[in-house]
């Protein structure tokens, strides 16, 4: 495979590349073209934005040893934005007691995949007229909603100013990036083959992608991306049934920019057949309790706790939203987490110590370069991530305006990462895991060692709290027993009363790379994090099918 | 999606089949799918039980073999290509006996996940899934047996369908066909789809347009524990292109042109299909140009060609009025009330319906909508008769009985979406015992006009199962026609056709997979309805004109 140089070059000599890239030009043009006509209307268009996504994809699948599926594709989805009113009030603003407000996604086509202009422009074009008509329509419900809604706490433009940027990178050859894919699908193939020699797994798959996507971005300010990323995924997943019925997965994934990087083909063998016996394991271990205490986690779970309770909390456009909690909207400059921990979001980083990092970008879906956000520091809270939906006290982005192609940007994560100043050793951690639980008078404290994913609500209606599913968690006995596997609990809490239970980190960073869905869709993001001790954690039973496990044995080759 | 053509030649389903009745399926059908399932479905028989609960009693699987390919194309550039293969497996578990079972309670739900699905030559990778799903499916319908059993025993049933089976009892078949092994070479339909869809540039009042080439081999194997096995190939092809445009006043409108075929030697070649296509753009810009429907209008209506075939196929099968439907037990749903007309007229006593599912060839033309067998293992009937001189006479059935149709005549079809079965018509005809030439219909179509003090008559030519696009007034006075847009028939259904003048003595065969399997339609070139109510479409939305001009090249 070769190797791909990424270009970033100066402003002077990016511009005479981009203007060969016919899809750049034919969306300066039609962009020029309908903003010159459309600025005009009685109710004029102040902005607009068109956004490309070239993606080729490939996808091997396999199960038990076989291939399932293998399938490239090549499509390119257009979307963008229309504007109308004014940057202090526009037709994306929230429509009170009266849904979302600005309703996503009405521009996204299918945009043919070879550069003829005609056939790309036409679609643009009558899609643009879609969306103005639309915005027009919804600025007016705006309008009508504020004039008979009580004012908003939050006064702050609906739309932020930013500097506009040009940014080229020349296209990638997606024959340059692919491995050779017979190859691949044997190793997928000796992947999920390994959970073929134990009964116990009922289902598995190994799956990867490998994906190219070239992002394009323009806008009425002057800003113009083209972007390429391309990242190689394989995802391991495979499930039994215990006696109770309850369903019992496991997932590890593995997430490269360069196929280099990729754990080799033994060691991703050696983590299937740890799996592979951590299900069987699972499979018998007892049911516990629901139970109160404190608990350690290890880092890759820390990642996924703090990526829903804290994350999601620190997205600005969602603290504008009336209907939002709030958590951390007053409490700049208060602490809100230990004085040794900090966290930043950055997506110009790649890695972490060595680590890939699946949330990179150097433009967000806004055309705003992602910055580094340094959100808590010294346990104080300091910012917010920002998309172009000011709040107080921030009015303009720091590039975390991120959404699926299909939808509209809102402000989301990028690279989470969790620091501490003052880390502990795995055996200064255990020791005050145990001594916490002494000090409560418990038998024992929980280890969480592997989450599946979690999820929050951070909405004043329902509870503002979340839910953490840990897939593979140990009881940790205060009398020097053995660690004890168990199943059958979740993590839950509110964020608040968790935040203020933290209360020490580890010094053994690691990443969680995943996709994260909200509003504007799944996107990749990561979550690297140390270990965290919690004094006083929360767990509930976990829900379970009521089936019984499969009558027959799985079959076997004779 | 609708499929249609008018033209079939020929059919390149060239295996050779023989459908035989066998007391004992062959252990090794030397159909490595076949084994697999066979395989597994026999032991999942032996070997599903659950304490307190009733064993199956039967069990069939079948597993398509799908190769599929997609291309697409706008206004001379390629949108979209791919190629995939992939397997989907069908399993279907009964628990009692035939006479009284899981099945016919209401809708059946099985909440089962099915893993990714082996796309090799591996008896272990096949079986697996097909263990899978029997599992799941037996553990719901056992319970669903009880469920029923408890039900019944509160509701006291009519003797008539309390004396019904639940499931019928058939004798073990065996049908072995050769896989097809059709060669697509999809660069050349790339190039296809895109110089078809080039045409579409010169004609700047089409909005949006997509040239679309689609084909797919699918091979069903079958098997199930009274014996039965099969192994039988099809494959479909199509063209197709979609416009759409906006005419004066704000009305949207669309059309398309789909011509599906059982091989790709019968579709048309590009010049031929390119010269469709313009026809075609022809009369779908002058139906933008058409004046907007003014008045309403009660008399006699005429439709011709295709939009006979839509007709029949949305006012007898897609509302399923010729489905039979047995009354579930725990009834959200009903049974077919139209079987309560059974041995009675329900359309005019000059028209006749009658399926032809098990008929290959029709006056020496292949039929797409044949299959040799459908998916619970009965062969269709060559011609069974539905509806006689006006009379129902029967309705399209799968195994599960009703009261006034007795068991299956082979219409359970799974082609849907490979995984759960419904009733579908194969080749259907419609034909008058009265015909006439198209020239006495129109002059028919006119004195009725004339008869109810009417300038004009309507024919409709092309419609979109129960939307009417394209309709045509005939003016009485001289016979000139006059195109109209934006109509709608507020009052047809199926007893319009109750009220039938004339059919005409020329036939068409029209293809279509509006149910999601192959179907053709040898309908009369035209049908003229008695009394039908024309107005203007109430569900019309206008919009308003684009703001920027449409772009053009330089």
């Amino acid at each position: 495979m070769r190797k791909i140089l990424l270009i970033v070059i100066s402003a002077l000599f990016v511009q005479g590349l981009a203007a060969q890239d016919e899809v750049l030009d034919v969306l300066h043009d039609e962009l020029a073209r309908n903003m010159a006509v459309l600025s005009k209307e009685a109710e004029p268009a102040y902005y607009m934005n068109y956004r490309v996504q070239d993606s080729y994809t490939y996808t091997i699948v396999t199960s038990f040893g076989n291939l399932a599926l293998s399938m490239p594709r090549h499509s390119r989805i257009f979307n963008g934005m229309v504007r109308v009113g004014s940057r202090q009030m526009d037709n994306t603003r929230e429509i009170k007691s009266g849904g979302y407000g600005y309703g996503g996604g009405v521009m996204a086509q299918q945009l043919p995949v070879e550069n003829d202009p005609l056939a790309l422009r036409n679609v643009i074009w009558e899609a643009t007229d879609r969306q103005y008509k639309e915005s027009v329509k919804q600025y007016e419900n705006v309008k009508a909603n504020v004039a008979v809604k009580v004012e908003a706490e939050d006064k702050s433009d609906d739309f932020s100013q930013q500097q506009a940027e040009t940014y080229y990178e020349a296209p990638v050859d997606f024959a340059d990036i692919l491995p050779h894919i017979e190859k691949w699908e044997e190793r997928l193939k000796k992947y999920s083959g390994v959970f073929s020699d134990n009964e116990d797994i009922l289902q598995c798959s190994s799956n990867m992608s490998i994906e190219l996507v070239r992002k394009y971005f323009v806008d009425t300010e002057g800003t113009s991306v083209a972007e390429n990323s391309w990242a190689y995924r394989i995802s391991v997943s495979a499930s039994t049934t215990a006696e109770d019925g309850m369903n019992l997965p496991l997932y590890k994934s593995y997430f490269a920019y360069d196929l280099d990087e990729l754990p080799s083909e033994g060691q991703i063998l050696d983590d299937m057949k740890q799996m592979s016996a951590m299900l069987s394991a699972l499979r018998v271990a007892p049911v516990v309790e629901a139970y109160s205490g404190p608990a350690l986690m290890t880092a890759n779970a820390a990642g996924v706790f703090f990526h829903e309770i804290f994350g999601h909390r620190v997205e600005g456009s969602r603290l504008k939203q009336e209907t939002d909690a709030q958590t951390f909207k007053k409490k700049v400059g208060e602490t809100v987490l230990p004085a040794d921990f900090s966290i930043i979001f950055d997506p110009q980083i790649k890695e972490y110590e060595g680590m890939p990092l699946s949330g990179s970008y150097v433009f967000d879906d806004e055309g705003v370069r992602g910055r580094k956000v340094e959100v808590v520091s010294g346990g104080k809270l300091e910012s917010f991530l920002m998309s172009r939906t000011p709040i107080e006290g921030f009015p303009v982005s720091n590039g975390h305006g991120r959404g699926m192609i299909y939808m509209n940007p809102v402000t989301r994560q990028s690279n989470l990462i969790l620091e501490s100043s003052a880390p502990k050793s795995e055996s200064q951690l255990r020791a005050m895991l145990i001594e916490e639980a002494k000090k409560g008078g418990k038998e024992y404290a929980y280890l969480f060692d592997n989450v599946a994913g979690g999820f929050t609500t951070t909405g004043r209606y329902m509870p503002n709290a979340f839910n953490v599913t840990p897939l593979v968690v140990y009881k940790v006995y205060t009398d020097g027993r053995p660690d004890e596997l168990v199943r059958g609990v979740d993590l839950v809490g509110t964020p608040l009363s968790m935040f203020s239970q933290i209360a020490a980190c580890g010094s053994d960073p690691d990443v969680f790379n995943g996709y994260c869905g909200a509003e504007s869709g799944s996107i990749p993001v990561s979550c690297v994090s140390s270990s965290l001790l919690i004094n006083m954690v929360e767990t509930q039973k976990k829900s379970k099918s009521q089936s019984q496990p499969p009558i027959l044995e799985r079959p076997q080759a004779e | 999606m609708t499929m249609k053509a008018k033209n079939i030649t020929k059919y390149l389903l060239a295996a050779a089949a023989a459908l035989c009745v066998a007391h004992a399926a062959p252990a090794q059908s030397g159909d490595y799918v076949l084994d697999a399932i066979r395989g597994e479905v026999d032991r999942n028989m032996q070997g599903l039980r659950i304490d307190k609960l009733q064993p199956p009693f039967f069990i069939s699987y079948t597993v398509a073999d799908v190769r599929q390919m997609d291309a697409s194309a706008s206004l001379g550039a390629l949108v979209g290509s791919n190629e995939v293969s992939y397997r989907v497996g069908s399993p279907f578990v009964l628990v009692g006996d035939y006479m009284h079972n899981n099945s016919n309670f209401g809708e059946f739900n099985v909440n089962y996940s099915q893993p990714p699905f082996s796309i090799e030559k591996d008896p272990v990778g096949i079986a697996n899934n097909i263990w899978n799903d029997l599992d799941a499916y037996y553990k719901s319908a056992a319970e669903r047996f009880e469920s029923k059993q408890a039900t019944l025993r509160q509701q006291k049933q009519p003797e008539e369908e309390a004396n019904l089976s639940d499931f019928e009892q058939r004798d073990p078949v065996t049908l072995m066909m050769e896989p097809l092994h059709i060669e697509i070479d999809r660069a050349y339909w790339e190039n296809y789809v895109k110089k078809a869809s080039e045409i579409v540039r010169r004609y700047p009042d089409i909005i949006d347009s997509r040239v679309n080439a689609s084909a797919r081999e699918v091979t069903m194997h079958y098997y199930n524990t009274e014996q039965s096995s099969y192994a039988v190939p099809s494959f479909v092809c199509s063209v197709q292109l979609t416009v759409s445009a906006m005419a004066d006043d704000g009305q949207q409108i669309s059309d398309d042109v789909i011509i599906a075929e059982p091989s790709f030697e019968q579709l048309p070649s590009l010049e031929e299909f390119t010269a469709q296509c313009e026809r075609f753009i022809e009369d779908f810009l002058a139906l933008r140009a058409a004046p907007m429907i003014d008045d309403a209008y009660c008399g006699p209506v005429m439709f011709e060609g295709e939009s006979v075939a839509e007709l029949v196929q949305q006012m007898f099968f897609l509302n399923r009025s010729l489905i039979a439907q047995r009354k579930p037990v725990t009834a959200y749903s009903s049974s077919n009330p139209l079987e309560m007309m059974m041995n009675k007229k329900v359309i005019s006593r000059s028209l006749s319906i009658e399926s032809l599912s098990g008929t290959e060839y029709y006056k020496g033309r292949k039929l797409a909508g044949y299959f040799p067998i459908d998916a619970q293992a009965v062969a269709p009937d060559k011609q069974l008769t539905l509806v006689e001189d006006g009379v129902l006479r029967n309705m399209l059935n799968g195994r599960i009985p009703t009261p006034k149709t007795g068991g299956s005549n082979g219409h359970m079809r799974l082609e849907v979406n490979f995984r759960i079965p419904q009733i579908a018509p194969g080749n259907v005809r419609l034909s008058s015992n009265q015909p006439y030439t198209n020239e006495q219909l129109r002059q028919m179509l006119l004195d009725a006009a004339r008869e109810e003090d009417l300038d004009y008559g309507y024919i409709v030519r092309r419609s979109d199962g129960p939307s009417v696009i394209a309709i045509y007034r005939v003016y009485v006075a001289d016979g000139h026609e006059e195109l109209v847009r934006g109509a709608q028939i507020s009052d047809l259904n199926m007893r319009s056709f109750k009220h039938v003048l004339g059919a005409s003595d020329q036939e068409i065969i029209y293809n279509s997979s509006a149910m999601g399997n192959m179907a053709s339609y040898i309908v009369p070139d035209a049908l003229l309805f008695e009394e039908l109510e024309v107005a203007r479409n109430s569900s019309l939305n206008l919009k308003s004109p684009y703001i920027v001009e449409r772009p053009v090249v330089e």
